[in-house]
């Protein structure tokens, strides 16, 4: 009795959670980029997690510099979208990922 | 709910465990990624225990690679226990530890209480060994599948005092949830929030 109501509530729980996903999918799609002057990659160890991930993106659009950052979790690697005639020095971007419990590999400045 | 227990810099962490053992609520701030400053709230089923407390989560050490991240914290609290309107007066430590890769997921948790006069002492420990049954990028749901056993040395109601407990957790940027259900024949369920 108890292993078939254990077995709705993950049904229940496995359909809300693809509804969840669906919704931020669409809600991410449908964000507008605007023009950037450069892009920092950087290369990072240790990021294996959404939290990670999550912790680097709140700390760097904290910063008026940046306009967007995307990370991969499976590059590690994080780019950072620089808002038009701004940036950040390497050492404030290494030190903002390092207070993140992440290690800094290389850090790659282009123009995009 | 053992690995987690500090969050990104600056950040809030809500966190709540509901299982064979205990309700418990915790609610913590991490003013860096080594430390984190929180409350808990617990009512414990298998003992009538209330308690609350203060806890302080600390991690010692990290290591990360390039696929992976390995994590050794120390957890200590105190605070007032409540059993039939007694009041006594506890401290907790645990120590525990965690390595994972985006696939791959081992912890050990290693803890003990102890409170003035009744019940006064208790320890357990725990291990999970998790896999991910998929791999998707950062904002996707992330889903594992996990098996969490325990031992509890004196557990009070004479059971097996090793419970396995197979469970199924969800993820997904600052959410957190977790679904199992124990040898014991209990229903686990616990969540965190982050903000």
């Amino acid at each position: 009795m108890k292993l078939k109501i254990m077995l709705k509530v993950i049904v229940v729980f496995t359909i809300g959670f693809l509804l969840l996903n669906g919704h931020f999918l669409i809600a991410e799609s449908s964000k507008t980029t605007k023009s950037e002057n450069g892009v920092v990659q950087v290369s990072v160890k240790g990021m294996v997690c959404d939290f990670c991930a999550r912790g680097l993106e709140k700390v760097f659009l904290k910063k008026e510099e940046v306009n967007k950052i995307d990370v991969s979790l499976e590059k590690g690697l994080v780019r950072i979208h620089m808002k038009p005639k701004k940036s950040l020095k390497d050492k404030t971007i290494k030190k903002l990922i390092t207070d993140n419990g992440i290690s800094v590999e290389k850090i790659i400045r282009s123009k995009k | 709910m053992f690995a987690r227990p500090i969050s990104y810099s600056d950040s809030w962490t809500i966190m709540q465990t509901n299982n064979w053992e205990k309700h418990r609520a915790h609610l913590h701030y991490s003013p860096s990624v080594k430390n984190s400053f929180g409350v808990i709230l617990e009512d414990e089923r298998n003992t009538g225990r209330n308690n609350f407390g203060l806890q302080w989560n600390h991690l010692i050490f990290r290591k990360n690679t390039k696929i992976s991240q390995a994590n050794l914290y120390l957890k200590n609290g105190f605070g007032i226990t409540n059993k039939q309107n007694t009041e006594n007066p506890f401290i907790n430590s645990m120590i525990s530890g965690d390595w994972e890769t985006r696939r791959y997921f081992l912890s050990y948790h290693l803890g003990g209480r102890y409170a003035n006069s009744f019940d006064n002492r208790s320890f357990h420990h725990t291990g999970r060994l998790g896999i991910a049954p998929y791999i998707k990028d950062y904002g996707s749901l992330h889903t594992w599948l996990m098996i969490q056993v325990e031992h509890h040395p004196e557990n009070p109601f004479g059971e097996d005092p090793v419970i396995a407990t197979p469970l199924i957790r969800f993820f997904k940027g600052d959410f957190l949830t977790e679904l199992g259900y124990s040898t014991n024949q209990h229903f686990l369920l616990n969540w965190i929030l982050r903000f």
